[in-house]
């Protein structure tokens, strides 16, 4: 059984269809990206995912169980990092887990067992605006992550990044996802990040948007995968792909 | 560099001042030469601390019962629309009705005791708390609502959390505004009455004629004023310590 899964999922906002018939589907441990234009709807399947909003039609299951319309049962990470400013870095991350009413001290505890793991030892007392944007995307990515373990939605998470820290990011979160057993979707219009990070690839295309394609992809291993030939081979398939639409 | 420029024109303004008063172009009894309001100063120094401090006392009643309702109703307006939509044109009145034309009325309504006055710089300074911090929960990012919300957060645990802490900015600002009209307002009510207070001894001196005093009393004014807003600075800066870490 998918651990998330969503069928027939159709929105519209007025007189404008947004998405039409998208169903996609995770798996315990997978890694899916979601890749498409900008403006092709890949937000709005997140938001009806996420139970932010609901679909015209469609449903949304989570771990078999109809959830549509219902949120605050995944973890949801944002383009932007969303860290409170006024707040440190431990006390944003630990947001998820004060929300679901565990004692402060606990939750602090339970950060801070985590935090060498994603980077961030040392920094639990400093605020958002003295750590770099990789710093805080990491930060972001483990308040998400006490959100759900079980799973993550993630909308552009490194694409306010600059170039070389989006890689180093991506290299990284493969890491955590794999020791960690994450299951995540993952938007992108970044054909590179898209086969870098995922199991599974779904292309969005068409207005409105529905998926075209739905490709099986091996996570490369170590750096600079993105020279290889098969790589090349792969993201030129998908750029025709993403074209075709 | 910059305190400096202010502090020369200060001090330009003082000496033309005193070069008109030295050379008689306007009466004595009009406008008194620096020194000899700074000889008043000191003369009557602890009487006008006398006064200020029950010009204060009205200020801090007046001023902190602004602020307590004006985060109510914030609060209010701000979770309910209807409330928005009714309220704020009224809190928008406050602000056209002149306090000089109401302080009259005040006193006929509640004597000349303290309540008056305490009543008028409430209304002085409650808008512009309102409206500060209004802006300020307007302040909290998008992004951030929506988190919350996708983690089920209820609207007082927002509030808690997002909205009050991204309003601090808007509502030191409305205390710096604030904080020189509870003065103002204090001394303006206290024109028309009372036992004690700034207002009271500048109706006093005015109708002795003894304007060295009545200036000394404005200088008070206007450093008691001065000396608020910079406490409005320091406390903000001790209640939002991140922001020395925000860019530019």
């Amino acid at each position: 059984m998918s651990i998330l899964s969503a069928n027939n999922l159709s929105k519209a906002y007025g007189e404008r269809r947004i998405i039409s018939d998208i169903s996609v589907r995770l798996e315990k441990g997978e890694v899916v990206s979601l890749l498409g234009v900008s403006g092709i709807g890949k937000t709005t399947l997140f938001n009806i995912l996420s139970g932010l909003e609901a679909p015209d039609s469609g449903s949304v299951f989570l771990s078999g169980e109809d959830v549509t319309g219902r949120s605050g049962l995944v973890g949801y990470m944002q383009q932007n990092d969303l860290l409170l400013p006024f707040k440190s870095i431990a006390d944003n991350v630990v947001i998820p887990l004060l929300l679901r009413g565990e004692k402060k001290k606990s939750a602090i505890e339970k950060a801070l067992a985590l935090f060498p793991e994603f980077g961030l030892e040392g920094l639990e007392n400093y605020y958002p605006a003295q750590l770099s944007g990789g710093m805080r995307q990491r930060a972001a990515l483990l308040r998400s992550f006490f959100y759900s373990s079980e799973v993550l939605l993630m909308d552009e998470p490194f694409s306010a990044l600059d170039a070389i820290t989006r890689s180093g990011m991506q290299l990284w979160f493969r890491k955590i996802a794999r020791e960690h057993g994450l299951s995540a979707f993952i938007i992108t219009h970044d054909v590179n990040e898209a086969l870098l990070l995922s199991d599974r690839i779904y292309i969005l295309g068409g207005r409105p948007g529905r998926i075209t394609h739905e490709l099986p992809n091996s996570v490369p291993d170590g750096e600079n995968q993105e020279l290889t030939e098969e790589f090349l081979k792969n993201k030129i398939r998908i750029t025709e792909f993403i074209n075709g639409e | 560099m910059n305190k400096l420029y202010p502090l020369v024109f200060i001090a330009i303004i003082i000496a033309a001042w005193e070069l008109v008063c030295r050379l008689g172009l306007v009466a004595e009894f009009m406008l008194p030469s620096p020194g000899k309001v700074v000889r008043a100063l000191i003369s009557e120094f602890p009487a006008i601390m006398g006064h200020s401090r029950t010009t204060l006392i009205e200020a801090a009643a007046g001023l902190g019962l602004s602020i307590a309702a004006a985060l109510v109703f914030a609060v209010l307006m701000d979770r309910f629309e209807f409330l928005y939509k009714a309220g704020y044109p009224v809190a928008v009145m406050t602000q056209t009705v002149p306090t000089v034309a109401i302080a009259p009325l005040l006193v006929l309504w509640f004597g000349y005791g303290m309540a008056p006055k305490i009543i008028l710089i409430f209304v002085a300074c409650f808008f512009p708390m309102l409206i500060a911090l209004l802006g300020g929960f307007g302040m909290a990012d998008p992004g951030v609502l929506r988190l919350y919300r996708s983690m089920n957060a209820g609207y007082l645990r927002i509030l808690r959390d997002v909205k009050l802490p991204y309003a601090l900015d808007g509502f030191f600002s409305g205390l710096r505004i604030s904080v020189s009209y509870s003065v103002v307002g204090a001394v303006i009510s206290e024109w028309l009455g009372g036992e004690g207070g700034l207002g009271v001894y500048m109706t006093r001196v005015r109708k002795a004629f003894a304007f060295d005093k009545m200036f000394a009393v404005i200088i008070v004014t206007s450093a008691i004023s001065l000396l608020l807003m910079k406490l409005v600075d320091v406390i903000q800066i001790a209640a939002m310590p991140w922001k020395k870490y925000e860019k530019k």
